[in-house]
C-alpha cells in the first residue's frame, strides 16, 4: 500500500462528503491516518460505511487500475499535478479524475457560463466570446451543459482553441447526451474533469458542487445569461468566495434571462462588452486593441462585400429572432428574394436560422 | 303468380343490382323470405305486411316466397322494403305496374303506416341504376331531391304506398335534374374569405402555393396566430369544384347519410376538421360494414388536422397509405371496399407543449421536451408535408388593421392559372398536380442547369438536408414558378421552397 492508495480511498468514499473529508484531513494530517483511525469524530452511519469501504480497498484499487488503463487519469490534493489554482480555494476536491488534460498552469483560463435554456442572443454571445478567447490562446472552462456552456465550448474548439469541461458525473459519460460531439472533441482539444469517480450518475446535488471547480479552475468568470434565481449565480457566489474576477454581459432590462447579469453588474461585477474586457481582466491588455480590430475588421469586410439588397436584409435582422414576415415588411422584398439573400448571409456567417421562420444575426 | 322487381344494395361506395322475386302459390298461408339476408332485411317481412294492410291492400291468403337474388351476396340495410312490397302487390295481382318492373329500380324503407322513409346512399344507388341502363328510379320523396342530381335517369319520389295506383297509372312526374344550376348558384358563395385575414403574409403565401400544387401543408406556430383561420379559408382559393368532383364527394356523404332534402349536393370543396381524439376508423373509414371516414368526406377538399401531435399515433399512421394512393382500401371477407381520398392535408401544431418556443422568455420547455413534442408526429407523415411554415405571433397593429386584404377570388385566379400550366405540362401523363410527381417525374419536369445544380448543392451542405428533401424542394419550387408564370425554375424559387422546411430537419432546434 502506498500513500496514494489511501488518498484514492478517501477521494472515492462517497459517503463522506467533501467538507467532512476536509475536516478529517485537517485533524489527522493525511489520508493514511484517516484510514487507520478507527474512532473518527463522525456520525455512526458514516462510521459503518467507512468501515465497509475499508474492507473493499483492494477492490477499489483494482477498479482504479482499470480506469488508468482506459485513459482516465486522477490525482489527489497533495499531488504535484493537482491544479495550483485549486489549492487555495475553500473546500478543494480531494481527488480529481480527468480524460484528456488538465488546464495547464501557465495558460490563462476563462470560465464562460450561463443559462441552459438560453435565448438566441445568449447563444450568439456565448459563441462570440468562446471563439474570440480561444483565438487569443485563453482556455475556456465550463460545465458542458446545454445552452451557454455548450455553445461557448463548441465555439472555442471550432476556433482551434482549447476547452475544459467540469462534469457533475463520472468523466466516462457524456452528459447531457446532446453534447456528445463536444465531449468527444474535448478529449483531444482540452479535457473533461470531475471529482466523481467514473460511473457516477449525474445526480442533481452534484452540480452546485462541481460549479466550485469551474470557478476554481478559471482566472476570470464570464456570465453570459442568467435568470435571477439560477445555478449560474451559485457559481458566481463561489467564484467571489474564491477571489475570482467576475464579468457579466449586460442585457435588456425586461429580459428575464439577463436579470441575473444586470443584477451582478449593479452589485459591482465588471461589464463584459467585448472580448477585450475579458482579456484586460486576465492581464492581457495588450491584446485588447488587436481583437477589437480583428473582430471589427472581419465583420466590416464581410459587410462591405454585401450588395445593397443583401445589406437591407441584414439590417432587418437583429440579435433577437426576427420572423420572415418582419423582414418582408421592413425590406419590401418578396419571400423568394429574401430566402435567396438569407442563404448568402448564412454562408457568410452573418445570419443564422433559429427555427422554421426566424433568423438572427451572428 | 311470379313477379320480379329491381332493387339496389349498397356495398361501400358501390351500388349492386338486386332482383326481388316473389311467388304466390297455393298452400298454407305463409310468407317466407330467403336470399342470404341480414336481420334488418328479414324484418322487412313484418314491416311490409303491416304497411300493406294499413294502406288498404288486402293480401290474399297464399303461400308467398320472396327471394333476393343473387342469393350469394349478403343483403343488409332497409332499402329493399319498397321493392318487396311492390313485388308482393304484383304477385297478388292487386296492381299493374305496366313496364315499370323492367325499366325501374325501387328503393326505400317502409313505415308501418305505409309511408316511405329516406335511406342513405341514394346518390350512389341511382347512379348505379343509370349505369346499368335503367330509365327510372322510384325513391322515397325525402330522397327525391338527392336522386334527381343524377343526369340521364328519371327519379320519382313516393310519399306513401297509397300513391302506388297513381304511380301505376303514370300520374307521378319525375323531378327535373337541376344539378348544374345548383352548382352554378353556389359558385363563389363561400361563407369565409381570405380578405378577413390580416397580416400573416408568409402563411398566406404558403397556403396559395399549397393550393396551386395540391401540396400538403403544415403550420407551426404559437397559439392564436391564425393557423386555423387560414386553414379554413384554403378551400375558398382552390379552383371551383367540378360537377364530377361534386358528385363523387356527394356520393360519400350520401353513403354516410349526411345529405338532406334541402342540401342534397355538396356544392363546395369540403373542409373537414376532425377533433384530435378521432379514432383511426373514423379518420380513414372502417367498421364491420365499412363506412367512409373523415379523409373520404374531405375528398377533393381539405382535411385539416389541428393540434397534430395530440392525435392518436394509430390514427396518424393509418393516414399514410390513403395519402399515397389517394384512395382508402378496406378488405373484408365479403370483398374489398374502396373509398375516394383525394385530399389536401393541412395540419397545424404548436412548436412545443406551451407553444412559445423559441421565445425563451415565454417558453420554459427544455430542449428535450421540445424535441419529444415534435417527435410525437412520425417522420413518414412529416415527409408527406411538402410545405411547412412557422406562424409569427400577430402584432396588435395587424389585428385591428382595417386595410383591404386580398380576397379569395383574387388568389383563386392565380391558383387557377398555375393549375392550367400544370394541366398543360402533365397532359397525358396521368399526373394532375406538381405534388403528385414521382422522383423520376421531377427529373423530367424540373430540369436544372449547372448554376441551379450548384445552388442546390450549396443548400444541401449548408442545411444538411436529406435526399427526400431534394425532391420536395424541387416540387414546391416548380409550383412557385408556375404561380409566377415562369417556364423554368429560378434561384429565388428554389431558395423560397427550401425555406418551407419541416420541423424534422435538424436546424429546427
Amino acid at each position: 500500500m502506498e500513500e496514494r492508495d489511501y488518498w484514492y480511498w478517501l477521494g472515492v468514499t462517497a459517503d463522506l462528503g467533501g467538507a467532512a473529508a476536509g475536516r478529517l484531513l485537517a485533524l489527522y494530517g493525511d489520508a493514511e491516518s484517516v484510514f487507520r483511525e478507527k474512532e473518527l469524530p463522525i456520525g455512526g452511519g458514516q462510521q459503518a460505511a467507512l468501515e465497509e469501504s475499508r474492507k473493499k480497498l483492494d477492490e477499489l484499487l483494482r477498479e482504479r487500475d482499470a480506469y488508468e488503463k482506459a485513459g482516465i487519469h486522477w490525482c489527489h490534493r497533495m499531488d504535484a499535478c493537482y491544479p495550483k489554482r485549486m489549492r487555495d480555494i475553500p473546500d478543494p476536491p480531494i481527488i480529481l479524475f480527468w480524460r484528456g488534460e488538465l488546464p495547464p498552469e501557465e495558460e490563462k483560463t476563462a470560465a464562460v457560463i450561463g443559462a441552459r435554456r438560453c435565448s438566441a442572443y445568449g447563444r450568439s454571445m456565448a459563441e462570440r466570446f468562446g471563439s474570440a478567447l480561444a483565438k487569443e490562446g485563453v482556455a475556456v472552462i465550463s460545465g458542458m451543459a446545454m445552452g451557454i456552456d455548450g455553445y461557448a465550448q463548441s465555439a472555442a474548439v471550432n476556433a482551434g482553441g482549447r476547452s475544459f469541461a467540469v462534469l457533475g458525473c463520472g468523466v466516462d459519460q457524456a452528459y447531457p447526451a446532446v453534447n456528445r460531439p463536444l465531449y468527444e472533441s474535448l478529449l483531444t482539444a482540452g479535457g473533461v474533469i470531475s471529482e466523481y469517480k467514473p460511473g457516477t450518475p449525474p445526480l442533481p446535488y452534484h452540480f452546485p458542487a462541481r460549479n466550485r471547480i469551474i470557478s476554481g479552475l478559471c482566472d476570470v468568470l464570464l456570465v453570459i445569461e442568467a435568470r435571477k434565481v439560477s445555478g449560474t449565480l451559485i457559481t458566481v457566489d463561489q467564484a467571489l468566495e474564491q477571489g475570482r474576477d467576475v464579468l457579466a454581459l449586460p442585457g435588456r432590462l425586461d429580459d428575464p434571462l439577463s436579470e441575473g447579469c444586470n443584477q451582478l453588474i449593479r452589485q459591482g461585477a465588471g461589464i463584459l462588452t467585448t472580448p477585450g474586457d475579458a482579456l484586460a481582466a486576465l492581464g492581457l491588455r495588450d491584446a485588447e486593441g488587436e481583437t477589437k480590430e480583428r473582430e471589427a475588421g472581419e465583420k466590416a469586410r464581410k459587410q462591405a462585400a454585401l450588395t445593397a439588397e443583401q445589406r437591407a436584409v441584414f439590417r432587418a435582422l437583429s440579435f433577437d429572432p426576427t420572423h420572415l414576415e418582419e423582414i418582408m415588411r421592413k425590406t419590401g422584398f418578396s419571400l423568394g428574394e429574401i430566402s435567396l439573400i438569407l442563404m448568402v448571409l448564412e454562408e457568410f456567417g452573418l445570419a443564422r436560422p433559429v427555427s422554421g421562420g426566424q433568423y438572427v444575426r451572428t | 303468380m311470379y313477379s320480379k322487381i329491381n332493387a339496389m344494395a349498397l356495398f361501400g361506395m358501390e351500388g349492386v343490382l338486386i332482383r326481388v322475386e316473389c311467388d304466390a302459390s297455393s298452400g298454407l298461408p305463409e310468407m317466407s323470405m330467403v336470399g342470404f339476408l341480414g336481420a334488418e332485411v328479414k324484418e322487412a317481412k313484418e314491416r311490409v305486411r303491416t304497411a300493406l294492410k294499413n294502406t288498404g291492400f288486402t293480401l290474399p291468403p297464399r303461400h308467398v316466397t320472396v327471394n333476393l337474388s343473387p342469393a350469394d351476396i349478403r343483403k343488409e340495410g332497409t332499402s329493399f322494403d319498397l321493392a318487396v312490397a311492390s313485388a308482393l302487390l304484383l304477385s297478388a295481382e292487386l296492381i299493374d305496374l305496366g313496364k315499370l318492373p323492367e325499366d325501374a329500380v325501387f328503393i326505400g324503407e317502409l313505415g308501418l303506416d305505409g309511408s316511405l322513409i329516406p335511406v342513405s346512399g341514394i346518390l350512389t344507388m341511382v347512379s348505379a341504376a343509370r349505369d346499368a341502363g335503367f330509365r327510372c328510379c322510384i325513391v322515397p320523396a325525402g330522397n327525391a331531391a338527392e336522386g334527381s342530381l343524377v343526369e340521364g335517369i328519371e327519379v320519382i319520389g313516393l310519399h306513401s304506398l297509397t300513391e302506388m295506383p297513381e304511380l301505376a297509372a303514370g300520374k307521378l312526374a319525375a323531378l327535373p335534374c337541376r344539378v348544374r344550376e345548383r352548382l352554378e348558384e353556389a359558385a363563389g358563395s363561400d361563407e369565409v374569405d381570405f380578405s378577413e385575414v390580416n397580416g400573416q403574409s408568409v402563411m398566406r403565401r404558403a397556403a396559395e402555393i399549397a393550393a396551386a400544387g395540391m401540396h400538403n401543408l403544415l403550420f407551426v406556430g404559437t397559439p392564436g396566430s391564425g393557423k386555423t383561420m387560414i386553414a379554413r379559408r384554403i378551400p375558398t382559393i382552390l379552383p371551383a369544384i367540378s360537377l364530377e368532383e361534386a358528385l363523387e364527394v356527394s356520393k360519400v356523404y350520401s353513403v354516410c347519410g349526411l345529405l338532406s332534402d334541402e342540401h342534397p349536393l355538396i356544392l363546395r370543396r369540403p373542409f373537414r376538421s376532425p377533433h384530435h381524439t378521432v379514432s383511426p376508423y373514423a379518420l380513414v373509414g372502417g367498421g364491420a360494414k365499412p363506412k367512409p371516414g373523415e379523409i373520404s368526406l374531405a375528398d377533393h377538399g381539405v382535411l385539416f388536422l389541428d393540434e397534430l401531435p395530440e392525435f392518436q399515433k394509430a390514427a396518424l399512421e393509418a393516414l399514410r397509405q390513403p395519402l399515397e394512393d389517394r384512395e382508402v382500401h378496406i378488405a373484408r371477407v365479403q370483398g374489398s371496399y374502396r373509398f375516394p381520398a383525394d385530399v389536401m392535408l393541412v395540419a397545424a401544431m404548436n412548436p412545443c407543449r406551451c407553444g412559445y418556443y423559441p421565445d425563451r422568455n415565454r417558453c420554459h420547455c427544455s430542449d428535450a421536451e421540445v424535441s419529444a413534442y415534435l417527435k410525437r408526429v412520425s417522420r413518414p407523415l412529416l415527409d408527406r408535408m411538402d410545405l411547412c411554415v412557422e406562424a409569427p405571433t400577430l402584432r396588435y397593429k395587424d389585428l385591428v388593421r382595417k386595410a383591404e386584404n386580398e380576397s379569395s377570388a383574387a388568389i383563386r385566379a392565380r391558383v387557377e392559372k398555375a393549375r392550367a400550366r400544370q394541366a398543360e405540362r402533365f397532359a397525358g401523363s396521368g399526373i394532375r398536380f406538381n405534388s403528385r410527381m414521382s422522383g423520376k417525374d421531377v427529373k423530367l419536369y424540373c430540369p436544372l442547369d449547372a448554376e441551379k445544380e450548384r445552388y442546390m448543392k450549396r443548400i444541401f451542405e449548408l442545411k444538411g438536408l436529406s435526399a427526400r428533401a431534394y425532391h420536395r424542394i424541387l416540387k414546391v419550387a416548380r409550383t412557385i414558378a408556375d404561380l409566377a408564370e415562369r417556364e423554368n425554375i429560378s434561384l429565388e424559387d428554389i431558395a423560397e421552397a427550401a425555406g418551407y422546411r419541416g420541423p424534422e430537419e435538424k436546424f429546427w432546434r
